[in-house]
């Protein structure tokens, strides 16, 4: 066990965090059955910024932010304890309905999954079951200014009424983004978004996270340090279900105060 | 930015429609459960209905008799010749028998009613006893054998339910006329009877009258014509109902042909009622009682059927109580179910000839299906080449596990009875039609079977210099085997249940032998089923609802044993 | 049969052992292992001999009965054709023992050469198949030897045996496909195929005598495929709900333990055979729905399209669920995880998500029990009665192509009548109808699988 480290203190230390948290993480604790998956993890993250969680594969990054928006509810054996804060409200409190937390905390997975629908009724999905629209007027307009801010609307304006599984894997992937932002969640989770994709496709999709900052909390896991240091302001390390570090992205990936951490940025393992 | 802003009013509309899209979640489970609980009652019916027709097959009511093998009527000239012998009169001797045993019963009528208690091939039993053993000329013997169905089923209480009540107090009897008798007991001995019937009564003229209510519905938006023959139709219904009502008020009850039936039993005797008051009854004996003594020993039998309506006559009930009073007619194991094979008569029919048919037939599919299925489904799945005409052959055997059963009778029709002449109704054409039917399953289930097999286990034995044979026989097959048999149960316990295609090539005939061979006529098990069960006769639909029972454990025990097959020698790569 | 069991051992040992000392004291020298020796000469000694048996016993009788028709006297070949056949039929019971339904001279000396023909033949097989036997035993033996490679030439016999069954399932398409459509161009050589397909009549009793009126039938199939569609169509209202629900249900929301005991349970529906459902119908639906028909005020009797459909659809229940429950489970886990990340609840992301995308493997489904509940026999035969009527009420009886084929085929026949060939008629349609389903239903599913895979 490692106590060197108090990442939590170390994010609310840093000055670029000013305002209160958005998600704040307090001794988290995650079973799959009797495996433990994740070990008293504490964290803060701040709004309107990107936050990155790195570490090897299989380090439990993916759990954690899984617990965000209580996506492991759907797995029978997995149980977490500890508090995680939403805007300073346990997300596992009896009284937040799953939906709801759901709806402020959207998620985009690592392979695209649009549904077998057509674009529009893709991006109309969440509008739809959560009744946001109140005509289809208004139901047409959260459609095009999704797609729009997902970058997406030049190219599939014209074809709104094709299945949203024709289209190319990174449009796919800004597809389901557009999904995502149509309910107008507050935090947006990613998992690996762009391991699937070509570089090119990535590159849009970076430059898209970057745009998405100005109005939410992004929250993305990757196993690229690259992307991690080229579009996140905060980063986050894991090891062996453990949070190490975590800080301003510049600070873990050029001056870590972990020796794990410094060996996973120079390539030592993972 | 305008979602900034929203994010609120956002989560109230959420919030707000949360409590619909719950009770919609709520309700979708509901159908989910409710249709699985739906699957499942069915076949808790559908086992429940057959179960509890059929287990009352399975015992069955036996007379036992003294019966005088009067030589005079076997074999008068006393030559001890087998053929004579064999030509004696037996059904006579057992009508004889039950004359013996009601004395009493004179007149044609009622003789015929007497000797219907037994069935005449009764006597088949009887001459196949005496010519095995001509001793027995000349000495009393006591026979046994199965009483007809409808008695059988009236003392089930099938034809209707025999209500007995105990007497309560002296009954004492006087005979004011020849046929009539009076019996007297203490006030209000009779009660409970009395208001039996007047509510049977008042039962029946509400039926008439309800019906009398429909019909002055329909005739509503009927034309005048109609109209005028429904009211008159209505009129004689409501009259009769209104007749009912006025007699549920008798003091005294005169019993006529629309009521139950009242049966005292009075010293071994039975009076049937015919004027029922508080404390008094008048009625005719059906059996004489042994005496006039005064008894607190009597009971009353009610049968809620009126007698017209029922097969069994009340006198025949009153014989068949009193003969199960003497012990002459037991309740005993229907061993006849299982060891004869079809018959005329209900209480004679047996499932043995059909089981044998079965087998037979099951071996012939056997025989025929599973090396060809096994062999194929190795051909298919080591050595075909991937080409045209092996996945036309994959096609074609996908197709035929789906082809209706009964198309595959009209193959056999076609080919084996009409082009080859083989004998209809034998065991060997039905086994080979529901072996062309089965074939697919298996070679499906080996193909799956012997796929499973991994292919480090052939490289091995190639490796040591196994010939592509040698391998698939000696090191793929062996391990395969267990897949392959449960799968060839599996197909085996579909084809036993199979019964349209053997209809087609004449296995419906009606067979009282049990078959020797597989080119001896026969039926099956489920052919036997639907033969029975569109019978009219109500004593064989438990009789059906029996084999039913045996031909589903029989299934049961294959399906068990693959299970078994599948968890012992279940292997994982 | 036996002796050639025993020839066959016999030659598997003697091989065997001459095998053994061809290599003398070194068996390892042997190309092939001694006992393959044994197995090639067994094959040579019994195979030829068994072929010939074989086609004997299928086509023996048929070229014996060609031959005495050619030998008939001409008075006798001059009868219509179904006299003859009573001849024949006649003839060769009293050749073989049995009982004919006539006797006459004519037919004495028919049955006598008969008999005379079938012993000559006889004969001749058995010496054909005891020279078989020694020949190629014989000629088996000769080649035996040190090096001769016995393994490979049993693994080509091996290899042929393999060739030929896997064959058998073309043949038996071949022979139902040639079967039904031989007797079905003979019955539409007498009936006109479009009054038979479009006939609103249905009726085939022929006259007994040629001077009956009406004597010659009529048969318009619509009401039986009327009657078809309409107890299909009932069991699919009954079993397509019930069967996905429960597969929606078992699939998504049941715990593994549930899973577990509910599926073999529903399995066991589809295992009940068909007769036990027609039993149940007669015995418990049919009076069940007569007499709540009644207390309604409708008229119904046991017999009815309704009972048959509702037991057809419990029947089809399994079929559906346990197809549907595959096509869902093929599902990705990804498109639901997407879904419940958006805050659907799971119904909405059932209905929404998962149904859709598992709805051509669903339609593939169906389809298959749609053609299973159309060629369904007995409980329909059981349970729907055998009027032909033309109509759409659920309660009155009406009759299917599958009991129409029933009838007409078990009760007195004489072959070759109109009412006879007209079965194999029903059968083809049935069987083109039935394949039509089972090859589009396949096709969709393994398209499905594909696309998810």
């Amino acid at each position: 066990m490692d106590t060197s480290v108090s990442p939590a203190t170390q994010t609310t230390d840093t000055p670029a965090v000013q305002q209160a948290p958005k998600v704040q993480a307090r001794k988290v604790n995650v079973f799959y059955g009797n495996k433990q998956a994740l070990f008293d993890v504490n964290l803060d993250i701040p709004d309107r910024s990107v936050t990155s969680f790195i570490g090897p594969s299989g380090c439990g990054k993916s759990t954690f932010l899984r617990c965000i928006n209580r996506m492991n509810d759907t797995i029978d054996i997995c149980r977490v304890e500890g508090d995680i804060l939403l805007d300073g409200k346990d997300v596992y409190a009896r009284d937040v309905d799953p939906v709801i937390l759901r709806a402020s905390v959207g998620m985009v997975f690592q392979k695209p999954n649009p549904f077998p629908k057509s674009i529009f009724d893709n991006v109309a999905y969440g509008p739809r079951i959560h009744g946001l629209a109140s005509n289809p007027e208004e139901l047409s307009e959260i459609v095009e200014t999704s797609l729009r801010r997902a970058g997406l609307w030049t190219e599939v304006a014209d074809r709104l009424d094709e299945p949203g599984t024709g289209l190319s894997g990174g449009q796919q992937q800004r597809l389901v983004i557009a999904r995502a932002i149509a309910v107008r969640p507050e935090v947006i989770l990613m998992d690996e978004p762009c391991s699937a994709l070509d570089p090119i496709a990535t590159a849009r999709i970076e430059e898209l996270i970057d745009d998405l900052r100005n109005n939410y909390c992004i929250i993305m896991v990757t196993h690229s340090m690259a992307q991690a240091a080229r579009v996140s302001q905060h980063t986050a390390f894991f090891h062996l279900g453990k949070l190490v570090e975590a800080g301003p992205t510049e600070q873990i990936f050029t001056n870590p105060n972990d020796k794990r951490t410094q060996d996973y940025i120079t390539g030592r393992f993972g | 930015m305008t979602e900034t802003a929203k994010p609120i009013s956002t989560k109230a509309l959420i919030a707000a429609s949360l409590p619909r899209r719950y009770r919609a979640e709520q309700r979708f489970r509901l159908y989910g459960r409710a249709a699985i609980l739906l699957a499942i009652s069915a076949l808790a019916l559908l086992l429940f209905s057959v179960g509890s027709q059929g287990f009352t097959a399975f015992s069955i009511y036996r007379f036992n008799l003294p019966l005088q093998l009067d030589a005079k009527l076997i074999d008068p000239k006393h030559t001890a010749d087998p053929k004579v012998i064999a030509k004696g009169r037996y059904r006579k001797l057992i009508q004889k028998a039950l004359s013996d045993a009601f004395p009493e019963v004179r007149s044609r009528s009622d003789k015929r009613a007497l000797y219907a208690f037994s069935t005449g091939l009764n006597s088949v039993d009887l001459r196949n006893q005496v010519v095995k053993n001509p001793s027995l000329i000349g000495t009393q013997i006591r026979f046994t054998a199965p009483l007809s169905d409808d008695l059988d089923l009236y003392l089930k209480g099938k034809i209707t339910p025999r209500k007995f009540g105990k007497g309560d107090g002296t009954l004492t009897a006087s005979a004011p006329g020849p046929k009539t008798l009076t019996l007297t007991g203490q006030p209000g001995a009779f009660e409970a009877l009395i208001q039996h019937i007047r509510q049977k009564r008042l039962v029946q003229a509400s039926r008439l009258e309800t019906r009398a209510e429909k019909l002055r519905e329909r005739i509503k938006g009927a034309n005048k014509e109609v109209a005028v023959v429904q009211q008159t139709e209505i009129k004689r219904l409501e009259n009769l109902a209104a007749d009912m009502r006025q007699k549920a008020k008798e003091h005294t009850i005169h019993l006529d042909k629309l009521d139950p039936s009242i049966l005292i039993d009075f010293n071994q005797g039975f009076i049937k009622a015919i004027k029922l008051s508080d404390h008094q009854i008048t009625g005719t004996p059906l059996l004489s009682p042994t005496s006039l003594e005064p008894t607190q020993n009597w009971q009353s039998l009610t049968l809620d059927s009126p007698e017209r309506a029922r097969r069994v006559t009340d006198k025949q009930a009153a014989w068949a109580e009193a003969l199960l009073a003497r012990g002459h007619v037991k309740r005993s194991f229907n061993s006849i179910f299982f060891t004869h094979a079809d018959s005329r008569e209900p209480e004679l029919a047996g499932i043995a000839g059909a089981m044998v048919g079965s087998i037979l037939t099951l071996m012939a599919t056997m025989l025929a299906a599973v090396p060809i299925g096994i062999l194929a489904a190795i051909y298919l799945e080591e050595f075909a080449p991937k080409n045209r005409l092996t996945d036309f052959i994959e096609v074609n055997i996908n197709n035929l596990a789906a082809v209706p059963s009964i198309i595959f009778g009209l193959l056999g029709l076609a080919v084996f009875l009409n082009m080859f002449h083989m004998p209809r109704s034998a065991p060997i054409v039905g086994g080979l039609v529901l072996a062309l039917m089965t074939l697919p399953v298996i070679i499906i289930a080996s193909r799956a079977a012997i796929k499973a097999v991994p292919p480090s286990i052939r490289e091995a034995a190639l490796g040591i210099g196994a010939s592509k044979t040698q391998t698939v026989f000696d090191h793929v097959l062996p391990l395969a085997a267990p897949g392959i048999l449960t799968g060839t149960i599996i197909g085996l316990a579909r084809a036993l249940g199979e019964t349209a295609p053997l209809l087609m090539i004449g296995m419906v005939a009606f067979i009282a032998d049990i078959p020797k061979s597989l080119t001896s006529p026969a039926t099956a098990m489920p052919v036997q089923i639907y033969l029975w069960a569109s019978s009219a006769e109500r004593s064989w639909e438990s009789r059906t609802a029996a084999a039913i029972i045996i031909l589903l454990l029989l299934m049961i025990i294959l399906n068990l044993t693959a299970v078994f097959l599948r968890h012992k020698f279940e292997r994982r790569w | 049969m036996a002796a050639l069991v025993v020839v066959m051992l016999l030659a598997w040992f003697n091989g065997r052992t001459k095998a053994m000392a061809s290599a003398g004291a070194h068996p390892s020298t042997l190309h092939s292992l001694p006992g393959y020796s044994g197995t090639y000469l067994a094959i040579w000694s019994v195979l030829p001999a068994f072929i010939l048996l074989a086609l004997f016993g299928l086509f023996g009788d048929l070229l014996l009965n060609l031959q005495m028709r050619q030998n008939l006297p001409a008075d006798i070949r001059a009868l219509p054709v179904e006299q003859v056949e009573l001849f024949m039929r006649n003839a060769r019971a009293l050749a073989f023992g049995g009982t004919a339904s006539e006797t006459s001279t004519a037919l004495q000396e028919a049955a006598k050469a008969y008999a005379n023909l079938s012993r000559i033949s006889n004969f001749v097989v058995i010496g054909a198949v005891i020279l078989l036997t020694i020949g190629g035993f014989l000629y088996a033996r000769g080649r035996l030897g040190k090096n001769f490679r016995a393994r490979n030439h049993v693994e080509a016999v091996i290899f042929g045996v393999l060739v030929v069954c896997s064959g058998i399932a073309i043949l038996t398409t071949l022979g139902i496909v040639l079967s039904l459509l031989t007797e079905s161009l003979r019955f539409f050589s007498e009936i006109n195929a479009l009054d038979f397909l479009f006939g609103l009549k249905w009726s085939p009793q022929t006259a007994l005598r040629a001077d009956q009126v009406g004597q010659s039938g009529s048969f318009g199939a619509v009401p039986l495929f009327a009657g078809t569609f309409l107890i299909t169509f009932i069991a699919m209202v009954v079993a397509a709900p019930v069967g996905l629900y429960s597969a929606i249900y078992l699939s998504e929301y049941a715990k593994p333990a549930t899973r577990r005991i509910v599926k073999p349970i529903l399995e066991i529906l589809a295992g009940v055979p068909t007769v036990v459902y027609g039993f149940f119908a007669l015995l418990t639906i049919g009076p069940f729905i007569r007499h709540a028909a009644e207390t309604v005020g409708l008229s119904a009797q046991t017999q009815s399209a309704l009972s048959a459909g509702l037991v057809m659809g419990i029947m089809i229940i399994p079929f559906v669920s346990s197809l549907s429950d595959d096509v869902i489970n093929a599902v990705p886990q990804a498109l639901r995880d997407g879904s419940y990340a958006m805050g659907a609840t799971q119904a909405e992301t059932v209905r929404n998500v998962v149904f859709p995308a598992a709805l051509p493997g669903i339609m593939g489904a169906l389809l298959l029990a749609i053609s299973r509940a159309i060629g369904e026999t007995m409980i329909v035969v059981m349970a729907a009665g055998q009027s032909a009527n033309l109509t759409a009420n659920p309660l009155e009886p009406v009759t299917t192509v599958t009991v129409q084929i029933v009838t007409l085929l078990t009760g007195d026949q004489e072959f070759d009548s109109a009412k006879t060939l007209s079965a194999f008629a029903l059968g083809l349609v049935l069987f083109i109808i039935t394949l039509g389903l089972n090859i589009v239903s396949l096709r969709v599913v393994r398209k499905y699988r594909e696309r998810y895979d």
